[in-house]
């Protein structure tokens, strides 16, 4: 499967192509030194060396991170064991440095450079083999003897590519690491900064909620406390009124009966200032009749003197009574006058006293009603105060939620520092390597 | 990163020149073959007749028999065998310190023979130096190859096969001898 090539795998071919180019390259002077010593040609040496060097130098001067560069350094690396091989005059340790270029190849992380390499290697065997005039040389060998030369080869290319391609996933675990888990790390921090910041904000405003809302609380206790006094005082009220309306109904009744007396009183006055005309008529006609009977005794004289005295005593009498009865006559005029303006007051308090009982009757059905508001306004703060509760809770636990989503936030944001760190590491690491 | 054509065709000349030239680098390390027994007749004068006797085979162009030569001015010419050096001169430019080292082999009593490449003959089939070659007191060949890796083993190759112990001849490692051989066996010039 084909990934995107990061920066730091690039990097990294770049370095490890230049490295490789240099490693060659110390060969030149290395194989040089070599030839002098081994009588060997130098020319020779550095011609073929040089020749080598070529492939390398044009793909590093095309680009130093070119993935085509491990390949070519792979087959010039062939060639310089080859060189090496022949400046040593064939010596069989001098054998071991393919080897060991085979093994330096993994540095690659990649197959192609090691297959490149054993290709290279097995084409090598194969055309010497073919190339050998068998009159000069004593090769006997077969192509089996050659296939056994290569196997050994393959022996170290099959695990050295296994161990690369081990090698390459970590180059490229190291690259998504480096290039995508730091960016992460800082989005995350930034993230959870604002998170944080947002969490503190909200945790502020939620405990100063859960205040207004516990301010509210309180209020609204006082509120219901309040209602159920209202309630308890029209529930007194409707009382006090159904009471008091009771009793205006008992006092119509006794202004009634009051009226009723009072009429009874008058037509008693009434029925006494007729006794009293027909007293002052007996009155009048007792002095008229005194006065016949001194007109009488007049007459007798003498005798009739006694008669007289007694008829004077009689008017007298018949007098004194009818101003008696004159004053009685008055006074009851009066006390009649008086009852009717009594009986015109009562009825006009009686009637005063229905339109109270009738307002009173009303009063005490809005009384009733207002009864029954207060109730129900009671029972609806009592919901509200219980909702308000309800609330304040929630809003409290939002306030705690809030506080611990900040301190993740903030965790959140020491372990994206902890990561930075981290990646800051690995990157410090694999520019040191 | 794209290569262009021109490039590509480059590195691809150039991948190719690589596996060839390695192919022909590698191949300088392989044996010589071995040659007839006429070898010996290369030189047929040797004051020692009826001794044992070797037969330095070694050329004054070659790098390996330059180290031959170095060794037996180490360890001096031995006294109970006849030894002798043949100098195969060809076409090729002598290595310096050759004549140093030759003059210090006949200073030291190594009977030093000179020999053209060109009059060699074709059936004495020698292709390459340096070549050691142990023959017994009745003139009979009884060791011909090379001086091992080091081109040190004459003397060890000398006592085992003294005591008439059979070896395995080891592999001759050097130079071709002769231009005609050269060509055959570095067609492009490489060596030589």
């Amino acid at each position: 499967m084909k990934h995107e090539i990061t920066p730091y795998e690039q990097a990294y071919t770049a370095k490890v192509n230049s490295m490789g180019f240099l490693l060659l390259l110390v060969h030149l002077p290395i194989l040089c030194v070599v030839a002098s010593m081994t009588h060997a040609s130098i020319m020779l040496t550095a011609g073929i060396m040089l020749l080598l060097l070529l492939g390398p130098a044009l793909i590093l001067m095309q680009g130093r991170s070119s993935e085509l560069g491990g390949v070519v350094i792979a087959v010039a690396a062939m060639g310089v064991s080859a060189l090496a091989i022949y400046v040593c005059n064939g010596l069989i340790e001098a054998h071991f440095e393919l080897f060991v270029l085979i093994a330096l190849l993994t540095v690659y992380g990649r197959v192609a450079p090691l297959l490149a390499a054993g290709l290279t290697i097995a084409l090598h065997h194969v055309f010497f083999w073919l190339w050998l005039p068998s009159s000069i040389f004593n090769y006997k060998a077969s192509i089996g003897i050659v296939a056994l030369h290569a196997f050994f080869v393959v022996v170290e290319v099959i695990p050295a590519c296994w161990i690369a391609r081990q090698f390459g996933k970590s180059i490229q675990a190291q690259g998504i690491v480096v290039e995508h888990l730091g960016g992460a790390a800082e989005q995350i921090s930034s993230a959870a900064a604002e998170v944080s910041a947002s969490s503190q904000s909200l945790a502020q405003g939620a405990s100063q909620q859960a205040a207004s809302i516990g301010e509210t609380s309180a209020s609204t206790a006082q509120i219901n406390a309040m209602a159920n006094q209202n309630k308890e005082n029209s529930n007194s009220t409707a009382t006090i009124v159904a009471d008091a309306a009771a009793r205006f109904e008992r006092t119509n009744v006794s202004l009634s009966n009051m009226v009723a007396a009072m009429n009874g009183i008058n037509e008693s006055s009434e029925k006494i200032s007729r006794i009293m005309k027909v007293v002052d008529q007996i009155s009048f006609q007792i002095n008229i009749l005194s006065l016949n009977a001194a007109v009488e005794a007049a007459r007798a004289g003498e005798a009739g003197m006694g008669f007289a005295v007694v008829a004077e005593e009689v008017r007298n009498l018949a007098g004194r009574c009818a101003q008696a009865s004159e004053d009685t006559s008055k006074l009851i005029e009066d006390c009649l006058a008086k009852s009717r303006a009594g009986k015109t007051m009562v009825e006009e308090f009686a009637v005063e006293i229905r339109t109270i009982t009738s307002d009173s009757s009303r009063m005490k059905v809005l009384v009733d009603e207002i009864d029954v508001g207060s109730q129900e306004q009671s029972k609806g703060i009592t919901q509200i105060s219980r909702s308000i509760h309800e609330m304040e809770q929630i809003t409290q636990s939002n306030a705690a939620a809030a506080k611990e989503t900040a301190a993740a936030a903030q965790e959140l944001t020491a372990q994206a520092g902890v990561i930075r760190g981290i990646v800051g590491q690995l990157a410090a690491l694999s520019s040191a390597a | 990163m794209k290569l262009g054509r021109g490039r590509f065709s480059i590195l691809g000349l150039w991948a190719v020149a690589v596996v060839l030239t390695g192919s022909v680098l590698t191949s300088y390390h392989q044996p010589f073959n071995f040659p007839a027994e006429g070898v010996l007749a290369l030189v047929p004068d040797h004051p020692g007749r009826g001794n044992w006797r070797m037969l330095h085979v070694l050329s004054e162009s070659c790098g390996c028999s330059q180290r031959v030569m170095q060794h037996l001015l180490a360890r001096h010419r031995m006294t109970d065998v006849t030894e002798q050096v043949l100098l195969v001169e060809g076409e090729g430019a002598r290595l310096p310190e050759s004549d140093d080292l030759i003059a210090r082999l006949a200073e030291q009593g190594f009977p030093v023979t000179r020999i053209a490449a060109k009059s060699i003959p074709p059936q004495t089939d020698l292709h390459g130096v340096p070549l050691l070659v142990v023959a017994s007191p009745e003139n009979k060949i009884v060791y011909m190859g090379g001086y091992g890796s080091r081109g040190d083993e004459d003397g060890a190759v000398f006592q085992r096969v003294r005591t008439g112990a059979k070896m395995n001849a080891l592999p001759i490692l050097g130079c071709a001898v002769g231009s005609r051989i050269r060509r055959q066996a570095d067609p492009i010039g490489l060596k030589y």
